[in-house]
């Protein structure tokens, strides 16, 4: 009976003491703080009714679970679900053609064909063009989409058209996608008789992979031996488990778990021999090396089995556990602490915002692990991870077996701390600039080799820069950038920007263990080792050369 | 249904049938059948959290993250959960004996934000800014409060001091404060006239009695001659939308659509119209906005965008146009949710989408638009488009969207300055204060035509040297116009008070200066217009822009 504009203006009234910050009369008597499932289900029919945008009431649940890890603060909690591509990571496995590849202008360029792939069998090449796949051209696509096109579920077959040098019309492929299993380990023999591996991540068969390496490196002359685990987050604690077994004796402690549910308490020890007695072994670490990484450091500094040296690591030392729920889903829950056989904790705090997505599998920690990659190998200088406030405070002693001390309470200490190449001024300067104008010099090399490459136009050995090469780089990459970038810019930082330009020549012609070779050869850390391994022959001589260094070095409690 | 006539029956029915509502909810939820999946689900999590987590969490605090956490992954900043804890005591908020800090604020996400500083008040005095996150008051941890929680916070007795803790944008570190109350007194409406011929208004907020004052304001600036009129919203975070709805029926015909609210709740589906006639028929108006002007100074706005009835200037606006219902739960607990959204008459949305912690996502939009200085701008790309009664062109999407963008930016040396400034935490507002204070104790009292002298700013340069701001001279000369200002309105504040403290900012400020010169070529609403529009785009067209200048 009132009319519209009344109602409305009363409706306003009510509506603007409600809903301003004016407040209101409430009596409140004896209340009580319990929050439990009928008040959490209150709140969600009302918010299915009510919210102004319509929300499923059953999805509300879902976001319930997802919020309610977000809340209890464990960075490393998620919940995953049945359509998301998980074992990807675990596995190292994945459907497709079996390529490295990279888009560019004129198409999508093969860098590398992988061994029994799908692609090799079918004799595609390195530096084959791909100009269509599925009937779509690809000039000028971005690296996402080529990745997308190319990957797809086993079983599945896609269709591409190559053009190759010395052939004069395309050739047409049907490559079938299968399971292509990428590499963990990559191992090359350095001058002097000492075996390199590296070791990406500790995914399922890492252990098999990393054995057989080591193995190939001893038959081929290697008498010590550098396990590179910079930059490696870590993975299955299993695996850590095996690995650190290869370098350990039956029974020797490698990591104890704890946790509120003795379910997930356990503790490992080596099951089998060393398999290399004698065997000298330096394991290179930095602040990315998490987790597993941090187990296998870990365990072989306390047995004083081998010399740690690089930077402190992460300080990953939580370990989750994850459960199979109704429907598919899976939830990976922080469940425990490990520890080191000295009784070290290495885990060091961190808040959400710091090591949000620093867990196994995510993808804004391999985005930022590679970004740190390559602006470490250009520029020779690492992206730490962000530092944690206060974490020298609790820094308790522990000994080694040979009575070494060692440190817990924020990664693992190196026996010998070696940065990765400090950058100059200049060389800073340079890396300012690249900055500013968003300009990817690693990205910038790659693109050039490769069209170089296809061209016929590289040196005869990849590894020398020569004067020509270095000015139609300089050239590239001024017309790439448009200018904000040049050879004045460039000039800050000559040396290693040569050394990116011959890793990434070595990449496209001789493949990527030759691009790893370029690397590893320039790095500060390798050649610290391999200056130690060169005076010390056995695993004994090394820590005693490690502990005469360090004699200037104040260490807490008894040091040497 | 019995009428309502005052305040406090209504607030006593509102409570009341929300929390009836309450209850019935909890009734429906009692008689559901066997849970679902996805609630099973749920319970698995939380018992799994409970027995394996590294730390032990109990039952009643899984729920209550539960319930934050859902209301998290709404991706609204402003639907949350406020606990019988956080409720304390709520009080009516009349025009009561308390003393307060001189701060507007809004909750925005996680953090009680700063909306605005009112002159003359202890924060001003202290160097609080607008744009400041509230971080800790009195110790505690001031994340996740309502603005109803700050305020109870922050309200108290005249002359107690509060211990605050602030974050500032650009500053690493938080910058820790104690400030005594005092009693604040509003002036809702300033007015003066800047020329001959055009008068100014200024609004500060939409409080109880905005319609009234701002008609009689109006009304005395007509008998001073003004044939055109500037209506300053900027920085008016809002306030009671009703006073909203009234402002805006001021200037327009009966029946004209003001705004309309959208709803899944039946009863919060209203659009409300102009009860009256044009009051100011024929007088060009131009409004001023920025980005801090928020919800009912947005209505306003869009409103008279909509209806060709005023040429809107400045930034674009915050983008608060959803309205939130408080819903009382069991055991004294609240949830406060979106429950309705704003659209003006052409069905705009106001609403600019935000992330969860309370930032625009649609920002990169707005930064991607230059406004470069001989006024060619590049047009962000916008989505529907919608037309004003006029057919002129008008974009939704967040915020309304000036007719005339006119940022109000700082020089880069002018950044620099406050930079410097900022380093040693304090604000030119405040600096400036203090030294208004100063020279009027210690010198002849100031003519109401005064002009800045050489004396003045090498004064005011002493002062900041002893208050070892890092400055050289040079970056001080450069941004001796900024300066000026400031100076002038202090003195003029603190000599001759609010209206004179205005007309001295607004002296030189780019938008009056912008409004003025279009409100001088046009007598009638239609010619201020096109006027606008030929200044906007120089090609008889009208194409708004989105521009999102940094308000100081």
């Amino acid at each position: 009976m009132r009319s519209r504009g009344k109602r409305v203006r009363t409706f306003a009234a009510l509506a603007a003491i409600v809903m301003v910050s004016g407040g209101w009369i409430l009596q409140e008597s004896g209340v009580s703080p319990t929050i439990g499932r009928g008040l959490f289900e209150i709140v969600r029919t009302n918010v299915a009714r009510n919210f102004v945008e319509p929300v499923d009431s059953d999805e509300l649940y879902e976001m319930a679970i997802r919020g309610l890890l977000e809340e209890i603060g464990d960075p490393y909690a998620a919940f995953i679900q049945p359509d998301e591509q998980r074992s990807a990571l675990l596995t190292n496995n994945y459907g497709g053609v079996g390529m490295r590849v990279l888009a560019d202008r004129d198409g999508i360029i093969v860098l590398d064909v992988l061994p029994n792939s799908p692609s090799s069998s079918l004799d595609l090449r390195a530096l084959d063009l791909i100009t269509a796949v599925d009937g779509r051209q690809t000039a000028g696509w971005k690296q996402e989409d080529a990745i997308d096109a190319l990957r797809g579920p086993t079983g599945e077959a896609v269709s591409v058209t190559v053009r190759r040098n010395g052939v004069e019309d395309p050739l047409e492929f049907a490559i079938v996608r299968g399971e292509v299993h990428i590499a963990a380990v990559e191992s090359l023999l350095l001058d002097g008789d000492v075996g390199y591996s590296r070791l990406a991540t500790f995914s399922q068969a890492s252990r098999q992979e990393l054995e057989a390496a080591v193995s190939d490196l001893l038959a081929s002359g290697a008498t010590s031996l550098i396990l590179d685990f910079r930059w490696n987050q870590g993975g299955i604690l299993r695996e850590a488990v095996e690995i650190s077994d290869l370098f350990l004796n039956q029974g020797e402690a490698v990591v104890d778990t704890r946790a509120r549910d003795p379910r997930d308490s356990q503790s490992f020890s080596a099951p089998g021999v060393d398999r290399y007695p004698g065997l000298p072994v330096i394991v290179l670490v930095n602040g990315w090396s998490a987790s597993a990484s941090e187990i296998v450091a870990g365990a072989l500094q306390d047995h004083d089995r081998a010399l740690v040296l690089g930077t402190r690591t992460f300080g990953k030392g939580v370990m989750q556990s994850v459960f199979q729920l109704q429907g598919g889903n899976y939830l990976r829950l922080t469940t425990g602490t490990w520890f080191t056989p000295s009784g070290r904790s290495i885990h060091r705090k961190r808040d959400d915002e710091q090591s949000h997505g620093f867990g196994l599998g995510s993808d804004e920690f391999d985005a930022a692990v590679t970004e740190a990659v390559r602006s470490s190998e250009t520029m020779g200088m690492p992206m730490d991870p962000v530092p944690v406030e206060g974490d020298s405070v609790e820094r308790q002693v522990f000994h080694t077996d040979a009575g070494r001390a060692v440190s817990g309470g924020g990664g693992i200490v190196p026996d010998v701390i070696v940065h990765a190449d400090t950058s100059t001024l200049s060389e800073r300067e340079l890396s300012e600039r690249l900055r500013e104008a968003d300009v990817r010099l690693p990205d910038l090399a790659l693109r050039f080799a490769a069209r170089q490459a296809l061209a016929g136009e590289l040196p005869a050995d990849p590894t020398v820069v020569t004067p020509t090469i270095r000015s139609e780089f300089d050239r590239f990459v001024a017309d790439e950038t448009e200018g904000a970038i040049g050879a004045d810019d460039l000039d800050l930082a000559r040396d290693p920007v040569d050394g990116l330009l011959a890793r990434e020549m070595s990449r496209v012609t001789a493949g990527e263990i030759a691009s790893l070779r370029v690397a590893v050869e320039r790095s500060a850390e390798v050649r610290e080792a391999r200056r130690l391994l060169d005076e010390a022959r056995t695993p004994e001589a090394l820590l005693a050369l490690a502990a005469d260094m360090n004699e200037f070095i104040e260490v807490e409690g008894d040091g040497r | 249904m019995s009428r309502v006539r005052s305040r406090v029956p209504a607030v006593v029915v509102s409570v009341l049938a929300i929390a009836l509502g309450g209850w019935m909810l909890q009734q429906g939820a009692a008689a559901q059948e066997a849970r679902s999946h996805k609630a099973q689900l749920l319970d698995e999590v939380q018992n799994l959290i409970a027995e394996r987590y590294v730390d032990p969490i109990d039952s009643s605090e899984l729920y209550r993250m539960a319930i934050d956490g859902m209301l998290y992954e709404l991706g609204d900043p402003y639907s949350v959960f406020i606990d019988a804890e956080q409720t304390e005591d709520l009080e009516i908020t009349t025009t009561g004996n308390y003393g307060g800090l001189g701060i507007r604020i809004q909750q925005v996400g996680d953090w009680i934000t700063v909306m605005g500083i009112l002159p003359g008040t202890p924060a001003e005095r202290e160097g609080l800014m607008t744009g400041d996150w509230i971080f800790e008051v009195e110790g505690s941890s001031a994340r996740g409060w309502t603005d109803d929680i700050a305020v109870e916070h922050l309200r108290g007795p005249k002359g107690e001091p509060v211990e605050l803790a602030v974050m500032r944008p650009g500053v690493p570190e938080p910058i820790r404060l104690t400030i005594v109350r005092a009693e604040i007194h509003v002036e809702p409406v300033v007015a003066y006239m800047l020329e001959p011929g055009i008068g100014f208004v200024r609004l500060e907020t939409f409080s109880k009695n905005a319609r009234a004052e701002i008609g009689t304001a109006i009304d005395e600036l007509i008998e001073l001659g003004a044939r055109g009129l500037v209506l300053d919203l900027r920085d008016n975070p809002g306030g009671l939308l009703d006073e909203g709805v009234a402002v805006t029926d001021l200037f327009l015909e009966q029946r004209d659509e003001i705004v309309e609210t959208r709803s899944r709740v039946a009863d919060q589906n209203f659009t409300f119209r102009a009860s009256s006639e044009d009051l100011f028929p024929g007088l060009p108006i131009v409004v001023l906005v920025n980005n801090y002007s928020a919800s009912a100074s947005e209505i306003v706005a869009g409103a008279l965008q909509d209806h060709d009835r005023a040429v809107i200037l400045g930034t674009t606006t915050f983008g608060k146009g959803s309205v939130q219902t408080l819903y009382q739960l069991p055991e004294g607990h609240h949830l406060k949710l979106t429950t309705a959204g704003w659209y003006t008459p052409s069905g705009r949305s106001i609403s600019r989408p935000h992330d969860v912690d309370g930032r625009p996502t649609d920002v990169d939009v707005a930064a991607d638009a230059d406004v470069e200085a001989d006024g060619d701008t590049v047009a962000a790309p916008m989505e529907e488009e919608y037309w004003t009664e006029g057919g002129r062109p008008v974009f939704g999407g967040g915020g309304i969207t000036p007719d005339v963008v006119v940022p109000d930016s700082l020089t880069d040396r002018e950044r620099e300055f406050a930079e410097a400034l900022g380093r040693g935490s304090f604000s030119l507002n405040q600096l400036s204060v203090r030294f208004a204070a100063t020279w009027n104790a210690d010198h002849a009292e100031l003519q109401s035509d005064f002009e800045i002298t050489p004396e003045m700013r090498d004064e005011f340069y002493r002062m900041l040297v002893e208050e070892e701001v890092e400055l050289d001279p040079a970056l001080y000369r450069d941004v001796q116009p900024l300066v000026d200002r400031f100076l002038a309105a202090q003195l003029a504040n603190s000599a001759f008070g609010e209206t004179e403290r205005l007309r001295r900012s607004q002296a030189g400020n780019p938008q009056v200066r912008e409004a003025v010169l279009l409100l001088r070529e046009a007598s009638t609403p239609e010619e201020l217009l096109n006027v606008a529009i030929r200044v906007d785009t120089g090609a008889g067209e009208s194409l708004p822009r989105a521009a999102a200048a940094p308000s100081n």
